[in-house]
């Protein structure tokens, strides 16, 4: 007999199972969330359609530099900024279900911004407000000059 | 001007301007992150769509808050009237590169994408039409599956563009731009949402425990407070949020990263 000795492993401490404490149900966050019931469904509605306009909005229209235009019916806004690059413009639409769709482009110069004035939806559903989207637009790429 | 993945530049030698494109595009993928304005990385990503070899580039970012409602963040550095006409039409609703990024995560061309519907066939057509004829379609998947996906797409008029061989290089670049776009725009969401909702330490506070499956009552035992005045607390939070109720108002605030 050799004199070594066994390897003897280490007991392996018990795993101390706690009372749990999460008894609330946890939605998964890497799939799609669950849909409301019909009652709160109803509720989140309302309290959409009644709701002021976002703090961001209330926030951006008093900062200098910043324009900001809303349709008439609160469903379009544009944000506009002059930058070193060009005129920023964010175009939110939103919509009380669906997609809150936010696009964010620079135009360089006033043709590009004129090439999209040509074919943005709202000349038509609300003129006033495009009208005044395209003299703050031009007035923005004339300072910007 | 030459770009940094054309097809004349496949051979083995590596052309002075390719290197000088090559650097250029490390340079500002390694300066998107930390940037803060949009215009400054609307311009950046347009230099860096030229860098690729593209013509026209779309980054849009989906995130599925709740049930009832997505956003989609998108930056434009290509036609203004495809970005016009996307928002007219209505092209999100049918946009079979967002499909794909919802499904996949390897880059792909439009060649190799198939549509699913005519709606689909439409999009396609539509975006040949406004410098898309041939596309590189980029996932930018998180760490949120579903509910959070960004995708780059790099467009050009010449249907030759991400064929060959210089795809197997663009990919990879495309792939670190789109997910640095992605990272920099969740970041812009989150602080946002952050400065226009008015949360507080208090109100991370309580939708960690929400998070973590805590009752009000188990909350309240750990703050030393009633569970009404922990139910009253997530009240307001949930107001805050605009979100229907405690559980939602948690999930908004882990896919924004706010937990």
């Amino acid at each position: 007999m050799n004199g070594f000795e066994l390897p003897t492993a280490a007991t392996p401490a018990l795993a101390t199972l706690e009372r749990p404490v999460a008894k609330r149900r946890l939605d998964p966050i890497d799939e799609p969330a669950r849909p409301l019931g019909a009652k709160r469904a109803a509720l989140q509605r309302q309290r959409v359609t009644t709701s002021t306009r976002p703090a961001r909005q209330r926030r951006c229209g008093t900062e200098p530099g910043i324009s900001l235009l809303t349709s008439h019916d609160d469903k379009v806004t544009f944000l506009l900024r002059s930058t070193t690059f060009g005129l920023l413009m964010e175009r939110t639409q939103r919509q009380i279900h669906g997609v809150c769709l936010v696009q964010a482009m620079v135009f360089p110069d006033a043709e590009s911004f004129d090439r999209w004035c040509g074919c943005e939806p709202l000349r038509f559903e609300d003129g006033l407000l495009f009208n005044k989207l395209v003299r703050e637009g031009h007035a923005a790429l004339a300072h910007i000059r | 001007m030459r770009h940094l993945l054309t097809s004349a530049d496949s051979g083995d030698s590596i052309s002075p301007h390719r290197v000088v494109e090559h650097t250029r595009l490390l340079d500002i993928l390694s300066r998107i992150a930390d940037l803060g304005p949009t215009g400054e990385v609307i311009s950046l990503f347009r230099e860096a769509v030229i860098c690729l070899g593209a013509e026209s580039g779309v980054f849009l970012s989906c995130l599925r808050d709740d049930a009832s409602r997505t956003s989609l963040h998108t930056l434009w550095a290509c036609d203004p009237e495809w970005t016009a006409a996307y928002a007219r039409q209505r092209w999100f609703e049918s946009d079979p590169w967002l499909r794909y990024a919802s499904h996949e995560a390897e880059p792909t061309r439009s060649s190799e994408l198939l549509t699913v519907s005519r709606e689909e066939e439409a999009f396609a057509l539509a975006a040949a039409a406004h410098g898309f004829a041939s596309a590189l379609v980029a996932p930018a998947p998180s760490q949120v599956g579903l509910s959070r996906v960004g995708v780059l797409c790099l467009g050009s008029r010449n249907t030759a563009c991400f064929e060959g061989e210089s795809f197997s290089q663009a990919r990879v670049l495309a792939r670190a731009l789109a997910m640095e776009l992605h990272h920099w725009v969740v970041k812009v969401m989150r602080q946002e949402l952050l400065a226009g909702s008015g949360l507080n330490e208090a109100d991370l506070e309580l939708l960690r425990h929400e998070a973590a499956g805590h009752s009000s009552k188990a909350i309240g035992a750990a703050l030393n407070l009633e569970a009404k005045t922990i139910d009253c607390r997530f009240q307001r939070v949930n107001a805050k949020l605009d979100a229907p109720d405690r559980r939602t108002a948690a999930r908004i605030a882990r896919l924004y990263g706010l937990l």
